[in-house]
């Protein structure tokens, strides 16, 4: 049981589930695509909530986050012919950067004012995609293939199974921080404010940590995806990503590691499973509707998020147990 | 110069269409204290229904407009109902979230009811431009700003001078104290959800014959009309609509005289300097928090 509980051995097998579609003989590529949908936006996911369910901030912007890392990254491979890892290292870079800038603004932004100032940000970023030919092949996008890593190249699984192990670790690190005293002072920060600075928080250096390190996260999803669909258009980075990954991570439950992972996997997985029925699949606008209606019930009637249903569960028969003794004596 | 009034009286047309979005916003953040993020998705379904009122039934414009916005507030207060107070201990955030879901129920319902197509949307006065002093006007941008400009005198009349609008207001100051004041609270936010509604509505219908009737119709204004909301300041009524008219205006102008690419991505960078540097907008006051 203990085995069980420990946090690691859990993020693990999360990453070997995932890994199940590469390791089954059989399974069409399609499902490799959709898992690798799961994966890249469970890694923004992620970074969301040290910013938002840890931390209290909220970002409409990090969708451009996204965008940026993985034009950068499509350019660095590409253009310049620098290796994936460097390219990588330098496409996070960037977001780093703007999230530096935009934690230094959230000092002085509270709530809304906040999230509609990363709205601001993230329109002008997609607008510079959409602009940019020479950089991001304007509407028609950029390509990028898959990555070599110390001389390997990689396959389209082979990609995968790097963003699966990036996964895991991004979880086993936010576990750690989240435990640390410095998740502590985004806790209490969250929490309260002028309390937190009572006890001798300092305020901005925390809010500058919690935007840098969503901001590395989505940059990291981002080169995911550009290395993994080896296209990228502007299209995609709309505020409406970066709605449904605040969206996802409030379903999945907002201060948990795993949140954002559940969250992801039934974003992207619903859709999938709804279009796959017979006939509710081929009325058009039927899955978003039906997934909508899903994620009403969700927060009308369990706010917490998914992830903590198991447990729920379990404390609910052990109540009924210890009831149940009772009534015996 | 006569360049310079025509941009201007571009904007004042579609400052119309954000300021009508952003009053409705504000209705519901003062009284609810939520953002309503399906404020434009609820106004695209409502465009739609309304071009089926038109296409199918044959009902004349001046009356499926109408009947249009009755149907938007049923439904906005079917929505404040059943949804936002559907059980009693939702948190705002999750009511926020709610609202999401209700993009993606509308944006799910919309090609299922009406088709993907787009659908053509015909003005309301398809007569030929007027020429005032070199400036050509449509007659039906008349309309459109002066349907504005008695909305916004109406709503802030009622706001400022009747006891409904203290009501109201009493509300955006605070929800708890106006309970025990004997005003019914929760009537406030639904009648507060059905006339956002019916503005997301009516804003909808203004942009349709510029835009036709589509699924992602809604977008360019409702995002504007959040900006604005943030620019003029969400603690006051009358601040985003001034902050509308801003934006559409400014936006012209820097199209016309520094580039149409441009322009919104430096008006953008413009708001966000200005935010930064005035955190509670053009007319905000400053909130005081409390331990």
């Amino acid at each position: 049981m203990r085995l069980i509980r420990n946090k690691y051995l859990q993020y693990l097998l999360v990453g070997a589930v995932f890994l199940l579609p590469v390791i089954i003989h059989g399974v069409p590529t399609a499902t490799v695509t959709l898992a690798a949908s799961m994966v890249y936006t469970a890694i923004a996911g992620l970074g969301i909530n040290v910013l938002l369910g840890y931390s209290g901030q909220i970002s409409l912007g990090h969708a451009a986050f996204m965008g940026l890392s993985a034009y950068m990254s499509a350019y660095l491979t590409k253009q310049l012919e620098l290796p994936f890892l460097l390219s990588m290292l330098v496409a996070v870079i960037a977001p780093l950067l703007i999230g530096l800038i935009l934690g230094a603004i959230a000092v002085r932004l509270e709530g809304f004012y906040l999230a509609i100032a990363t709205l601001g940000f993230g329109e002008i970023l997609r607008q510079l995609f959409i602009e940019m030919d020479w950089f991001t092949g304007g509407f028609s996008g950029a390509s990028a293939t898959y990555p070599k890593i110390f001389g390997h190249a990689l396959t389209k699984n082979g990609m995968y199974i790097f963003m699966v192990g990036l996964l895991v670790a991004l979880m086993m690190l936010v576990y750690n921080l989240v435990h640390s005293s410095t998740g502590r002072a985004m806790i209490a920060m969250k929490s309260s404010r002028t309390a937190a600075m009572a006890m001798g928080v300092n305020v901005f250096q925390y809010k500058l940590i919690s935007f840098a390190i969503s901001s590395v996260f989505a940059g990291l999803a981002g080169v995911c995806y550009v290395h993994f669909f080896r296209h990228v258009d502007p299209t995609v980075w709309t505020a409406a990503l970066s709605l449904n990954l605040i969206a996802l991570v409030v379903i999945g439950g907002a201060a948990t590691v795993g949140g954002a992972v559940v969250g992801a996997v039934v974003m992207h997985g619903l859709p999938e499973l709804m279009k796959g029925m017979p006939i509710i699949g081929e009325i058009p606008g039927v899955p978003l509707l039906i997934v909508g209606i899903l994620m009403a019930i969700m927060l009308i009637f369990y706010p917490r998020g998914l992830i903590h249903i198991p447990r729920d569960i379990v404390t609910f028969f052990q109540k009924r147990a210890a009831r149940a003794q009772k009534g015996d004596v | 110069m006569v360049e310079f009034f025509q941009q201007v009286v571009g904007g004042i047309e579609t400052g119309s269409m954000y300021a009508l979005a952003a009053m409705g916003l504000v209705l519901i953040y003062q009284t609810a204290k939520i953002i309503n993020f399906s404020q434009g998705t609820l106004g695209m379904f409502m465009a739609y229904v309304c071009t089926g009122l038109i296409l199918d039934l044959g009902l004349p414009m001046w009356i499926a407009v109408p009947v249009a916005m009755v149907l938007a507030m049923v439904l906005g207060a079917l929505i404040d109902r059943f949804l936002m107070n559907g059980k009693s201990n939702i948190t705002n955030l999750s009511r926020e979230m709610i609202t999401l879901a209700i993009i993606m129920i509308f944006q799910g319902l919309a090609p299922m009811l009406f088709g993907a197509n787009e659908t053509p949307f015909s003005k309301f006065i398809s007569a030929s431009a007027l020429d005032i002093g070199g400036v050509k006007v449509l007659p039906n941008s008349i309309l459109i700003i002066g349907i504005t400009c008695v909305i916004m005198a109406v709503l802030f009349f009622v706001l400022e001078k009747t006891t409904l609008g203290v009501a109201v207001r009493a509300t955006a100051s605070n929800p708890q104290t106006a309970r025990l004041q004997g005003i019914p609270v929760k009537m406030v936010t639904i009648g507060a959800w059905a006339v956002a509604t019916a503005l997301g509505c009516l804003a909808a219908v203004m942009v349709a014959p510029l835009k036709n009737v589509t699924i992602s119709m809604m977008d360019s204004i409702h995002l504007n009309s959040f900006i604005a909301s943030v620019l003029g300041g969400f603690s006051t009524f009358y601040g985003p609509v001034v902050a509308s008219f801003i934006i559409g205006i400014a936006n012209n102008l820097l199209g016309y005289y520094v580039s149409t690419k441009w322009s919104l991505p430096l008006l953008y960078a413009l708001i966000l300097l200005f935010i930064v540097l005035r955190p509670n907008g053009l007319f905000g006051k400053k909130i005081v928090k409390k331990v």
